[in-house]
């Protein structure tokens, strides 16, 4: 038989165990959460330090930081701040233009517009993926189109993840060693050689109806695109434009192709598409950086001129430069900011050319 | 008496379970506040440091890596503030300095807390072809 | 006895807990940040290399020129100057190195050095040696920065090498 004494110990042994393993219970769930999202503010910063690393270096780098944490967060854009946006871990400003897919492991590279006096990089961000490209339209230019895309790509032969390009006819891909690289997947270099060796006008391509896997990004380049065409991304080799999840874009430059197949038709939280997000942000961003730089060159010919005698050829062309500048700086349109700039390109060539600038 | 005395003993020691307990959570949480404040610092001194590489390779300011153009400098520095910080973000300040001559250039400085780095750097003299030594600084404010 | 040797033990271990917390303050207090020293001192080489020496003698006009020319041509004297090429290398990198008038930091010792690839003699048929700042980075003991530039080319390579430790 218990006495009194030995009900109450049991008792208060009890209810003191309760309380002390409900308070216990209660703090590591708090812990967990919080170190969980300490978790993922690391990665989402280590990513965005080594964005900043390949933009200066230029070095291709592997990041796999997101291996063992949950992948909730996306690029979130627009004209006030552009932010890797997480659900559970904060938004973190991005001021390097990146072009990002989120996945457990990315490819980051850089890619360069140089136009001599200035240069306008940019840092893609590409998980594992295999771009299929269908030439219903199979002339040398839209070939060319494709080649400008792969240059634009990262060569992963001696990186990871792989990002692998591939052609499909009809309801066949054709295999990964078709391009004559032995047991590896066409990396670029492979099936740029292959494209260029055994590809003509003559070859003719079918829509594609192909059965394609989650890491499949379909590429078709043809006359007849619409809104309407639903399989990946359509480029419209007749009108210049580009279709990808019923949306329509202008095709400018080779970077408003890349926006599109890195953002491609995943959609964010607030059901945007991530495409036609990197396509307006990047868009966004080279318009901003090129009339910043034009408007400190043109400040910097007013200095320049004093070193010249009037009339001299380098007055001559550095007011031409000028005016390019002045040019940029109050246009509205992508398109021509770009023949622009190309103007830049060559205007500083002759600068050079003439001892009036350095390259 | 003993009955009572084995009572306090049991809460007695219940009162230490619990006091390592709490000691055990307030290391914790300490320990993970002064690994958020350690990565606060690191961040802002990586951003500090992201920030002068890029200033000392980027055409617009450079003839060659680390080796200012004195016309870039001047034309950069007369720019306003909110175009710098509309591209490259906010709460940053970039100075160089000529040692030769003293003469100065200024981007976003303010009068403010900030964490600093200062490397040397060469200043090219547009008009005279000459190349000078300099000092580079850039802060990030806290 | 029993309630007292409980005590005890969570004394003690209260004490452990503080103690771990101390060292690991201390642990974040002593990091310190290797990048900006490398960045340091590969610039701090770069720029007095590259710098004007303020002679326009091609064989004296830039502070690497001036070095090199120590090695290539001892007996050269600088026109403008008076001084030979070692000595004009030696008034810069010297002047440049000054904590107070120069550009290097009061918180790092430094040592230039250049080392050629032949054996250099001057007119006299001494070595030529060129070491400019605190020659006690010399001892192979303690944690320096080292950084390098090459100049020439062909059979005369000049390494010309900054050493850089905490004061």
């Amino acid at each position: 038989m218990l006495s009194v004494m030995q009900v109450f110990q049991i008792i208060f042994s009890l209810i003191a165990a309760v309380l002390i393993i409900t308070f216990l219970i209660s703090y590591a769930g708090d812990y967990q959460n919080i170190q969980g999202s300490a978790s993922k503010a690391r990665a989402i910063n280590d990513l965005l330090s080594t964005a900043n690393d390949v933009y200066l270096t230029g070095n291709p780098t592997t990041f796999d930081g997101f291996q063992k944490v949950d992948l909730d967060y996306y690029f979130d854009t627009g004209p006030d701040q552009d932010v890797i946006n997480s659900l559970s871990a904060g938004n973190y400003p991005v001021y390097t233009p990146l072009l990002m897919s989120p996945g457990k492991q990315m490819i980051l590279d850089r890619v360069d517009y140089d136009y001599g006096w200035w240069r306008f990089s940019l840092v893609e961000a590409l998980p594992e993926m295999k771009v299929i490209f269908t030439l219903e339209d199979n002339r040398h230019e839209t070939r060319q189109i494709v080649t400008d895309i792969l240059s634009f790509m990262p060569s992963t032969l001696y990186h990871d993840p792989p990002v692998l390009f591939g052609l499909c006819d009809d309801n066949a891909l054709l295999n990964g060693d078709f391009c004559g690289s032995g047991d590896t997947d066409c990396h670029r270099t492979y099936f740029l050689t292959y494209m260029n060796n055994n590809i003509d006008d003559t070859d003719t391509f079918s829509r594609c109806t192909a059965a394609l896997g989650s890491k499949h990004r379909l590429v078709t380049l043809s006359g007849y695109c619409s809104p309407n065409y639903v399989d990946g991304l359509c480029i419209n080799t007749n009108s210049k434009n580009v279709y990808l999840s019923g949306l329509e874009f202008e095709y400018r430059d080779t970077v408003d192709i890349l926006a599109l197949l890195i953002g491609w038709e995943n959609t964010d939280i607030l059901d945007h598409v991530q495409g036609k997000m990197l396509y307006d942000y990047i868009n966004r961003k080279f318009i901003e950086h090129a009339q910043f730089a034009s408007e400190i060159q043109s400040k910097r010919i007013d200095l320049l001129y004093a070193d010249f005698p009037s009339p001299s050829t380098c007055r001559t062309l550095l007011s031409e430069m000028k005016n390019i500048m002045d040019s940029i700086t109050s246009a509205t349109d992508k398109q021509e900011i770009i023949k622009l700039l190309a103007d830049s390109k060559s205007k500083h060539k002759s600068l050079v050319t003439n001892g009036c600038d350095y390259l | 008496m003993k009955g009572q005395a084995a009572m306090m003993e049991k809460v007695i020691v219940m009162f230490f379970v619990v006091i390592i307990i709490v000691a055990l959570i307030i290391f914790l949480s300490g320990w993970f506040m002064l690994n958020i404040r350690t990565e606060g610092q690191r961040t802002t001194n990586e951003r500090a440091l992201f920030i002068m590489k890029n200033v000392a390779t980027n055409p617009l300011f450079v003839k060659d890596d680390s080796m200012f153009d004195d016309t870039k400098l001047t034309a950069a520095s007369d720019m306003p503030c909110e175009a710098f910080e509309k591209l490259y973000g906010e709460n940053w300040y970039i100075e160089v300095e000529n040692k030769f001559d003293g003469t100065e250039w200024k981007i976003c400085s303010q009068n403010r807390r900030n964490t600093s780095y200062i490397i040397p750097v060469n200043i090219f003299e547009k008009h005279t072809g000459l190349v000078y030594v300099g000092n580079l600084k850039v802060g990030v404010f806290i | 006895m029993r309630a007292q040797s409980g005590f005890v033990m969570i004394f003690l271990l209260i004490l452990i807990l503080i103690f771990v917390v101390l060292f690991l303050v201390t642990i974040g207090s002593t990091m310190k940040n290797t990048e900006y020293t490398q960045l340091y001192s590969t610039n701090l080489l770069l720029s007095i290399l590259r710098s004007d020496t303020g002679y326009p003698d091609p064989e004296c006009k830039l502070v690497s020129d001036a070095i090199y020319c120590t090695f290539m041509n001892s007996e050269h004297i600088c026109s403008g100057s008076g001084l030979s090429c070692k000595e004009v290398a030696e008034e810069n990198v010297r002047y440049y190195l000054d904590y107070d008038n120069g550009i290097a930091k009061k918180s790092y010792k430094h040592l230039i050095i250049a080392e050629p690839d032949w054996t250099a003699i001057d007119g006299s048929g001494q070595i030529i040696r060129f070491a400019v700042g605190d020659e006690d980075l010399l001892n192979p003991r303690g944690k320096k920065t080292a950084v390098n530039e090459i100049v020439g080319s062909g059979s005369y390579i000049l390494n010309i090498r900054l050493l850089v430790t905490e004061s």
